[in-house]
């Protein structure tokens, strides 16, 4: 009942829209002149939100493999789904962004396309984990800075002080803060694994568990 | 004497006592390589294939609602409702695909992220710097969100920059698809595994049913205001109507 319900609206929208041209939409409105976002820094904006949302799955990948019975580290899998769901937050502020910027008008079909964890990467221990996720950070950080830079001198236009000031206040400062974090995960767990190797991330990851680790921020 | 050791393990296998003989066996000769304890039982593993496909389904289908949501939030659409509801959309996507990768670490298997809504390997094209610092982000050679979106509109540019109405007619075929490959895994696992059945039941079959009867709902009360109306203002004061409902119900 309810697809002959959906099927019969959409031809009568179709059937009306061919020959009206109204129906289902409001009509168009005239705006003047607003928006001030130059061309590079969309298009480089735009492409960060693709590389946080592969960070995110990345992250996926790494608390899936961390969840499995055969791994069991239940403090890594915690720390990764984390952080998954964090960078997924991160493109969506990013989207946020440019929505308010008043861009995303039309184009926002090739906004996001698949997003995939990152290939090549393996997570034999839970110190590999970290020091790619630390990996992962760094290159998301060099490309917001990329952003950052382009934005501040364009090619074409002016420098876009209010984006330039937003990334580096409400990105840079997670980013540095997250990577310090991290870097100070691989240090302790360094020393733990060294000579009791198995035994050292045991404990690293029941700590993760129970959140006795310091955090920053 | 190890004769007789392996022989009482035998007995021990024959009675399904394999994680334990396994121990024996290990223990025996001083180590413990050998042991083979996992959480798998019964016919779980028929069904994990099934399972990764389901969990790839719901994060495409985050996506695609995250861009619905997003296109909604734009200055000329400006409907916060229709925001609202694809962003809550797409969460629910989002930690439902989460939940159904625990899951599938629970019963012994692993996630794959390969496998999506038709089945099919989807073939990954990594470039060669890729590979080298492993560190950028690959496209697929099938992109799954855009050939999905290609399949189902007649106008791949319109599949997200839809109209209103349009969007919830999209949102209910997406939510029945999901709903019914749950009934898919149900029925091909309940007779075998029960544990899946019954889970993907819980977790999934009951919360879809009530959210497809409030889209339905959605549509139709969108679709009778608009019925027949040919005075665009007043369309536009219909869908914002409809729209500071949406916002306050979702």
């Amino acid at each position: 009942m309810k697809t002959v319900v959906v099927s019969a609206v959409f031809f009568c929208c179709l059937a009306l829209a061919t020959a009206t041209q109204y129906s289902c939409k409001a009509q168009a409105v005239q705006f003047p002149a607003f928006k001030s976002m130059e061309n590079e820094c969309i298009a480089l904006m735009k492409h960060q939100v693709q590389k946080e949302l592969n960070a995110a799955l990345t992250y996926l990948a790494m608390a899936a493999h961390f969840s499995e019975d055969q791994v069991n580290r239940p403090g890594f899998a915690k720390m990764f789904f984390e952080s998954a769901n964090e960078e997924r937050e991160h493109a969506i502020k990013f989207i946020e962004y440019l929505l308010m910027r008043g861009e995303l008008e039309t184009d926002i079909k090739d906004l996001i396309s698949d997003p995939y964890p990152v290939r090549g990467l393996t997570w034999d221990s839970g110190l590999a984990a970290l020091k790619n996720a630390l990996a992962l950070e760094v290159n998301v950080t060099k490309s917001i800075n990329e952003i950052i830079k382009k934005c501040e001198n364009p090619d074409v236009g002016e420098n876009d002080y209010h984006l330039v000031d937003y990334l580096t206040g409400e990105f840079l400062d997670e980013q540095y803060k997250g990577q310090r974090e991290l870097a100070g995960q691989i240090s302790t767990l360094g020393k733990m694994t060294k000579s009791l190797g198995d035994l050292g991330e045991y404990m690293f990851d029941k700590k993760l568990l129970d959140g006795e680790l310091p955090v920053l921020g | 004497m190890k004769v007789l050791i392996f022989v009482v393990a035998l007995f021990a296998v024959a009675a399904g006592e394999f994680c334990y003989s396994s121990t024996k066996l290990s223990c025996d000769q001083d180590t413990t390589k050998g042991v083979n304890c996992t959480a798998a039982y019964g016919l779980a593993h028929n069904y994990i294939r099934d399972l990764q496909i389901y969990a790839n389904m719901h994060i495409t289908r985050n996506f695609q609602y995250l861009l619905m949501s997003s296109h909604f939030g734009n200055y000329r659409k400006e409907r916060e409702g229709f925001k609202k509801l694809y962003r809550k959309l797409s969460d629910t996507a989002w930690q439902d695909a989460i939940d159904l990768i625990k899951y599938i670490a629970m019963r012994g298997g692993k996630m794959d992220f390969h496998y999506d809504e038709d089945g099919s390997d989807v073939t990954v094209e990594v470039s060669p710097h890729a590979v080298e610092h492993g560190l950028e982000g690959s496209r697929r050679e099938g992109r799954i969100l855009s050939a999905l979106m290609a399949l189902e509109g007649d106008d791949v540019r319109s599949t997200i920059a839809m109209s209103e109405l349009e969007s919830l007619g999209k949102s209910l075929d997406i939510q029945k698809k999901l709903a019914l490959k749950a009934h898919e895994i149900y029925k091909a696992s309940h007779r075998h595994d029960p544990e899946i059945s019954d889970y993907v039941e819980d977790k999934f079959m009951h919360k879809h049913a009530k959210t497809i009867r409030n889209l339905a709902g959605y549509t139709r009360d969108l679709s009778r205001l608009l019925e027949g109306e040919k005075d665009t203002s007043a369309v536009g004061l219909k869908l914002f109507i409809l729209d500071s409902y949406l916002e306050k119900v979702v």
